[in-house]
């Protein structure tokens, strides 16, 4: 009874572009990917993962179509971040950021960890795609001991905005050659992984800047997920998914303060010794994520 | 009577007094003031013609952080009630208000909340139908679609900024003359932004400059503390200031690094030295206000609830600002001025955070006395002038916008501006174009109006050539300098770069204009130009930047120059490398160039184009220092042959062999061969020449000098600085030999210098003997000085401490001995528990810091309130014995080892002073705490952290010394304790702490004891009477001792906080008058004056009576006021005071002559 549910409600992620043959074809040996019944997800990357923490668009997706699995998501987007960590290391150098994004995600017992980097590497063109795969892998091994499974988004495409804004475009070769990279990778690893990259979007303007998704950009990514990934929305009406929508949004924001709240130089810095009382403060929102989550819960049953 | 006697060493320091830690130093706050505001009103003082009234204020507004008019003239305002922590569940509700005088009464009459449910906003910025918002993480563009008046759309534009202290987040927004929006961050931010350009970065604070419609996000400069305001002039210009620094008005260099930058060798400083922290700036102008405040600054020093201005004026490539009475003081500790905006009647509207607390460091987050509630906005006007009506610009056409652009007020230019920009350039370019060709030459103000035109084309960021020609070539340098800029943003990109210049392809026209501009005769375009050349990666630029060398360079373009060579150093070092380029032959360039990007490749074309004859004499010296600093040992040889010829000028030599030798100790490199052609500098005449070869051989450990080096230790006829240097280089060669030579000369019947020397030397090569001669020698030995080296170089020695404790034991050592080697591990801000042990048991000494018991304190507080003698404080803070101001400064003179104390009585409660005082290591200022760094040659050394560049840590030690230590050298680091003195009450009565106490909580507040706008002399020097002096000034002449310092000791002594110096600090010389039998008393003491513009420098005294006066060693009579022409550079104005008859102190202030242009500032520090 139970297999059979699991069986049902089992996620297949693969290579998305569901649509040429090709794909379809390297779909039947693509690894599979599964949101398990108390999955623990944190998902790094930069602003892309950052903003979807605000916008709760795609992770409101995956969390309807598995209405009746207790999922959690940690989201630890940092912007401008990459596989080195370079946005983490506060008054470190980056390579201390780097351990304790490590342990962080370790604290978060994490059972499966979705990693997107490779947009903000791209800058650095084909001369830098070698460092940045051997970074990666790097990163992936480190997370390792965890246990946890992996699974990579490619970086999307840059699209040309309105002038005069300049012609972001003009980046897809890059981002292109770090979305192979990043296939190839998780090919490796038998991993798999969400190709933002050749993703079918809307033709529509989806992104303000030519590279970030706005409200309406990460819906469209989120629909277009959903539907070549046929997933289901647990019959929920549309102001139903909204209302949960926001309360993931809420959750992520009470999260955010947790896991990276203000004012940390006075809190567990160097400065600590002024207001490190204070610090008690940061666990307090432990209950209060878990609180909205249990809603959350509640209203994605079926 | 009580005596506050808890023994301990000397009252040395007052190294922690944080006179900054001002939230820390509130928590005793315990006179909350009634928030009302017409009673704080009522407190303000402002200049005759001047007066305030309340514009809004709570219930209304609430906790204003910024403030900014939009070009209807509506005053928005972001405020925070949550500021300073989220608590977990708490919503965030803080707000953007917009606040309208809609009757032109001078009060706002209607209050909008335009958004809400924000996050600690610190910024905004009305533009682009709605307004910018600084949004903690992020920048929000916030709008109102529907006309309500309340933003119903939010997009994020930027997001990635830091938050690691929310007085730090994004903050200060404000519009560019070029139509970009500034933004900056404080030292605690860390920030990562992605743009359609890369990922921009900035670790610790600066200056972001941001084209919204292109998303184009660059660092403008870097540096400072708070940079709390940031203004420009009407020609472009920028100004910084500091609300945690203390160099008052900051002139900022596009892409220049300020004080605690973060990974930059060398930084800019302030134009204020020795000034309190500064929050907000304007620059205020137009019809409302009188002549002589045009183009003034304003600023606030919010601790000590001042509103205050600054007159700007041009020095070199640079500017001087010059402080005037100020706009508003008060003594109400709610009084808290942070924003300042000219609004548009031309009144000057000052944001009130209007809070008891400020800061949230060390005040609890929670505290019950922080205010969250009130806030207000007040407005000043000058009396008797009528405010402006508001101009009309939204809604006008834009033939009339562009008539704006004339305004003689910059807040109408500015926001006219900001209309045409919203209204595109589809509208506005071809009026504008045609307003451009109109402009009357023959109008006075024609080239800034052209220069408008410019802008207002860079706003629209369409570029126009030709009328950027047209400015290039204005009369007015300013113009020209604006136009210098504009040709970067246009036609230039950063090194590195991925992306296409605006203009690409067109660098030849660029740099066309540029070598023109290169050549300037005014210092700031050349200035310009240099930064300027930056943004083009090629070698053209290159070279067209070294050009700046053949003109005077002061220091601000040295400094543009130097960070221009390194930023091009990719582009010009291959081909220098290559052979294929020289600067166009020219060495000063070549050296300015490689020393600037400390380009090492480049040494060898240095070498060989010396070895070619190229190099000539007057280069000699900034080549060998190339070459010292960068040259391996190969051409150290090259210099090192050079220097021990025959035909060497001695004085050179000496010179150049010290760098040499410098260059083993700070990199470990050394003249490559057989060096013992240094016999020919050993055995030479000339002293320095000697001395010299004798550093070289310890430095070089040169075995074959030791029978040599022996003889001169051992010979008692050479000079003392010979026999010194010879006793280091003998220890440095190390070895059985010189283990013994030190032993015998450490234990026998010498001057006590040559026995701490030999001490000293024996530490490294054998600890444990050196000890033991140490006590021996420390129990008869009557030189504080010496025995404080000899204390010092153990605790600099890994495991030193302990072993001279283990020889301390059962050993008597007088109890003054003791106290000065307690008195250095203090200063070492090390906890050396068996040292500190083993001397208080040989010395007989017990010391504790007291601590008092509440009841205690506040009785004590309540004396110092009711009965303490400021005065008589200031004269006991004076007292050589206290040594206050050996580390800590007021108003810049001082030492800099603790905080400058100029505002401390305006932020710190009476009971932390007095708990300060008490027990220094209570409350050590953030900043000042000591760090302790062991190197991996087993050194251990100690002082307050300066700044960390990519290679060195820098720090400054308690002798006021800065000095570096190279990262890759620190073994180990560590947090040390205060190096304030414990037991500083020992030698007071209580009735003199009382009064102690009572002068520093004065400080800064408005009374005697504020700060002192006038630029008088601070920092003196009293002549030490000694025998060397008696005789000089006996057998020579006055005149030839205040000229030449050889064999003679100044000793600092500093003014009172009024700006004069007491005559009973000036130490004195009696000389007898055989023939009169009679005596005179007479004192020399003397100041020096840094001239940075030449030209007629005012200097007035405050008495002539009883002075002799002397200008550089030349005579002069004295005169109530005095004017002395002054060429560029340092000026020794020297005094022989009369001490019977004079009783006045001596107040010298400099003052302006009218017409010259000089520029002249006492120079402070320690």
């Amino acid at each position: 009874m139970f297999d059979r549910l699991l069986h049902r409600a089992c996620l297949c992620w693969m290579s998305l572009l569901v649509l040429s043959a090709s794909t379809l074809i390297a779909a039947d040996s693509a690894p599979v990917f599964e949101l398990k019944d108390g999955d623990r997800v944190v998902t790094l990357g930069g602003t892309f993962i950052e903003r979807e923490g605000q916008f709760g668009f795609i992770e409101s997706v995956f969390t309807l179509a598995v209405p009746d699995r207790k999922v959690t998501f940690r989201n630890l987007g940092w912007s401008g971040d990459t596989v080195w960590a370079e946005s983490r290391g506060i008054f470190d150098p980056a390579q201390v950021g780097y351990g304790r994004m490590l342990e962080l995600v370790k604290e978060l017992k994490p059972t499966l960890i979705v990693m997107a980097y490779g947009q903000n590497e791209s800058f650095a063109g084909e001369a830098g795609l070698e460092r940045f795969v051997q970074q990666y892998e790097k990163l992936c091994n480190d997370v390792k001991p965890t246990g946890a499974r992996l699974a990579f988004i490619t970086p999307h495409k840059f699209e040309k905005p309105r002038a005069p804004l300049p012609d972001a475009s003009r980046h897809n070769a890059n981002l292109g050659k770090y979305a192979d990279a990043v296939k190839q990778l998780a090919a490796r690893r038998s991993a798999p992984v969400l190709d933002l990259y050749a993703l079918e979007l809307p033709s529509q303007s989806l992104t303000e800047n030519g590279m970030h998704f706005g409200p309406n950009g990460y819906a469209a990514v989120a629909a277009a997920i959903r539907s070549q990934l046929k997933l289901t929305n647990g019959g929920k009406t549309s102001q139903q998914e909204e209302a949960i929508r926001q309360k993931i949004v809420e959750k992520n924001m009470l999260f955010f303060h947790r896991w990276r709240p203000q004012n940390i130089t006075y809190l567990t810095g160097f400065r600590k010794h002024e207001q490190g009382n204070n610090a008690v403060e940061i666990a307090q929102f432990d209950p209060l994520v878990t609180q909205v989550e249990v809603a959350i819960n509640a209203m994605k049953k079926p | 009577m009580i005596l506050y006697r808890f023994s301990l060493a000397t009252l040395f320091v007052l190294g922690s007094l944080a006179s900054a830690q001002v939230a820390l130093a509130q928590r005793e706050l315990k006179d909350i003031p009634i928030p009302d505001a017409e009673e704080e009103r009522k407190t303000f003082v402002l200049p005759e013609g001047f007066e305030v009234n309340l514009f809004a204020a709570d219930p209304g507004i609430h906790k204003p952080v910024q403030m900014n008019f939009d070009p209807q003239g509506r005053l928005w305002i972001a405020a925070s009630e949550v500021y300073p922590q989220i608590a977990p569940g708490q919503k965030a509700t803080d707000k953007i208000l917009i606040l309208e005088d809609t009757n032109g009464d001078g009060v706002s009459d209607k209050t909008t909340v335009f958004a809400d449910g924000l996050l600690i906003p610190t910024g905004v910025e009305p533009g682009d139908g709605g307004a910018y918002v600084a949004n903690s993480t992020e920048v929000l563009h916030l709008k109102d679609t529907d006309g309500d008046g309340k933003a119903d759309q939010s997009r994020i534009v930027l997001s990635g900024f830091g938050t690691e202290d929310t007085h730090h987040i994004l903050h200060t927004f404000r519009w560019g003359m070029d139509g970009q929006l500034y933004m900056n961050q404080s030292i605690y931010i860390h920030s990562h932004v992605e743009t359609p350009f890369g990922v921009r970065r900035l670790n610790a604070g600066g200056i972001w400059q941001f084209r919204p419609e292109t998303m184009r996000l660059e660092v403008f400069a870097r540096g400072w503390v708070n940079t709390w305001g940031h203004t420009f002039d009407r020609w472009g210009q920028s100004f910084a200031t500091d609300g945690a620094g203390g160099e008052g008005i900051n002139y900022v260099v596009p892409g220049a690094s300020y004080p605690a930058v973060f990974g930059v060798p060398r930084i800019l400083h302030g134009l204020n030295p020795g000034s309190p922290k500064y929050c907000g700036l304007e620059m205020v102008d137009g019809r409302h206000l009188p002549d002589d405040w045009q183009g003034n600054l304003i600023t606030h020093d919010f601790r000590g609830h001042r509103v205050c201005r600054f007159v700007l004026s041009e020095d070199g490539s640079g500017f001087a600002a010059r402080q005037q009475q100020d706009l508003i003081s008060s003594n109400h500790v709610a009084f808290r001025p942070i924003d300042v905006k000219q609004g548009p009647d031309g009144a000057i509207y000052i944001a009130d955070w209007y809070n008891p607390i400020i800061q949230h460091g060390e005040v609890d987050f929670r505290d019950p006395r922080r205010d969250h509630t009130h806030g207000r906005i007040w407005r000043v006007t000058a009396k008797g002038r009528k405010p402006l009506a508001k101009p009309k610009l939204v809604g006008a056409d834009v033939a009339s916008l562009l008539s704006s652009l004339k305004s003689p007020e910059t807040f109408e230019r500015q926001h006219a501006k900001r209309v045409l920009k919203e209204l595109g350039a589809d509208k506005v370019l071809q009026p504008l174009t045609a307003w451009v060709a109109q402009l009357d030459a023959n109008d006075p103000q024609f080239e800034h109006h052209r220069l408008e035109g410019l802008w207002m084309f860079q706003s629209l960021d369409v570029p126009n050539v030709s009328l950027l020609d047209a400015v290039l070539k204005s009369k007015t340098a300013q113009a020209r300098a604006a136009g210098v800029r504009v040709v970067a943003q246009w036609f230039g990109v950063a090194v590195g770069a991925t992306d296409e210049p605006k203009l690409p392809g067109q660098s030849a026209k660029a740099l066309a204009w540029l070598e023109t501009a290169i050549a300037d005769e005014h210092p700031r375009v050349r200035l310009e130009a240099v930064r300027a050349l930056a943004e083009f990666p090629q070698l053209d630029a290159a070279k067209l930047a070294l050009r700046a060398v053949d003109q005077p360079l002061d220091q601000f373009s040295e400094y543009a120059l130097w960070q221009t060579s390194r930023e091009l150093a990719s582009v010009w070092l291959p081909e220098v490398v290559a052979g294929r380029f020289d600067f166009e032959g020219k060495i000063p360039r070549l050296l300015f160039a490689i020393r600037s990007a400390e380009a090492t490749p480049a040494v060898s074309v240095l070498v060989a184009k010396w070895k070619n004859g190229e190099v000539l004499a007057e280069n000699g010296i900034a080549a060998v220092e190339t070459i010292a600093q960068l040259g391996d040992p190969d051409h150290l040889r090259f210099v090192f042959d050079k220097v021990t010829s025959n035909d060497a000028v001695p004085s050179t030599a000496a010179l150049m062999l010290r760098t040499l030798a410098e260059a083993k100790r700070k990199r470990n490199v050394q003249p490559a061969g057989d060096l013992g052609s240094l016999i020919n500098a050993l055995k030479s005449p000339d002293p320095r020449l000697q001395l010299a070869a004798v550093d070289c051989i310890g430095a070089w450990k040169v075995e074959s000098f030791r029978a040599p080096l022996a003889e001169l230790v051992n010979d008692a006829q050479a000079s003392g600085p010979a026999r010194l240097a010879a006793i280091q280089g003998v220890a440095q060669l190390g070895g059985g030999a010189s283990k013994q030579l030190l032993a015998q000369l450490a234990g026998a019947n010498e001057a006590e210098s040559i026995r701490a020397a030999a001490v000293t030397s024996l530490i490294p090569l054998d600890t444990g003997n050196a000890a033991k001669l140490a006590v021996t020698w420390l129990a008869s030995s009557k030189e504080i000085g010496q025995q404080g080296a000899v204390i010092n170089a153990f605790l600099q020695h890994k495991g030193g401490p302990d072993v001279l404790a283990s020889a301390l034991v059962d050993q008597k050592l007088p109890e003054d001995a003791a106290k000065v080697a307690l008195r250095i591990i203090t200063g070492s801000g090390r906890q050396e528990p068996k040292l500190t042990d083993a001397l208080s048991k040989s010395g007989g000494i017990t010391n504790m810091p007291k601590k008092l018991a509440k009841e205690e304190m506040e009785a004590l507080v309540n004396t110092i309130k009711d009965q303490g003698d400021a005065a008589h404080g200031e004269r006991i803070f004076r007292r050589a014995e206290l040594n206050c101001l050996k580390c800590h400064a007021i108003g810049g003179a001082g030492g800099k080892v603790g905080p400058d104390l100029v505002s401390i009585g305006a932020s710190a409660q009476v009971d932390y002073l007095v708990d300060s005082i008490l027990d220094p290591n209570k409350n050590v200022k953030e900043g000042y705490q000591s760090v302790v760094v062991t190197t991996d040659q087993g050194k251990v050394l100690t002082g307050i952290k300066l700044r960390q560049t990519d290679t060195d840590l820098l720090l400054r030690d308690v002798e006021d010394r800065e000095f570096g230590v190279p990262l890759k050298s620190i073994d180990e680091l560590s947090n040390g304790s205060s190096l304030m003195p414990v037991g500083l009450v020992d030698k007071l009565t209580k009735s003199e702490l009382i009064d102690l106490v009572r002068f520093m909580s004065e400080l800064g507040k408005p009374g005697p004891y504020a700060a002192v706008t006038a630029r008088v002399a601070r920092r003196w020097e009293t002549l030490q009477p000694t025998e060397e002096s008696y005789r000089r000034l006996t057998r020579n002449s006055e005149t030839q001792t205040v000229a030449d310092d050889t064999g003679v000791n100044w000793l600092p002594v500093y003014s009172s906080v009024q700006g004069s110096l007491p005559v009973q600090d000036i130490l004195d010389f009696t000389f007898q008058r055989k023939l009169e039998g009679t005596t005179r008393k007479i004192g020399y003491v003397r100041t020096t004056v840094n001239v940075t513009t030449a030209g007629p420098v005012g200097v007035t005294l405050n008495k002539p009576d009883g002075l002799f006066v002397w200008i550089d060693g030349k005579q002069i009579d004295p005169a109530t006021k005095l004017t002395l022409p002054l060429e560029v550079g340092s000026h020794k104005l020297s005094f022989a005071v009369d001490l019977h008859s004079r009783t006045e102190p001596l107040r010298v202030e400099l003052t302006d002559v009218s017409g010259s242009v000089a520029q002249a500032q006492f120079v402070g520090g320690k």
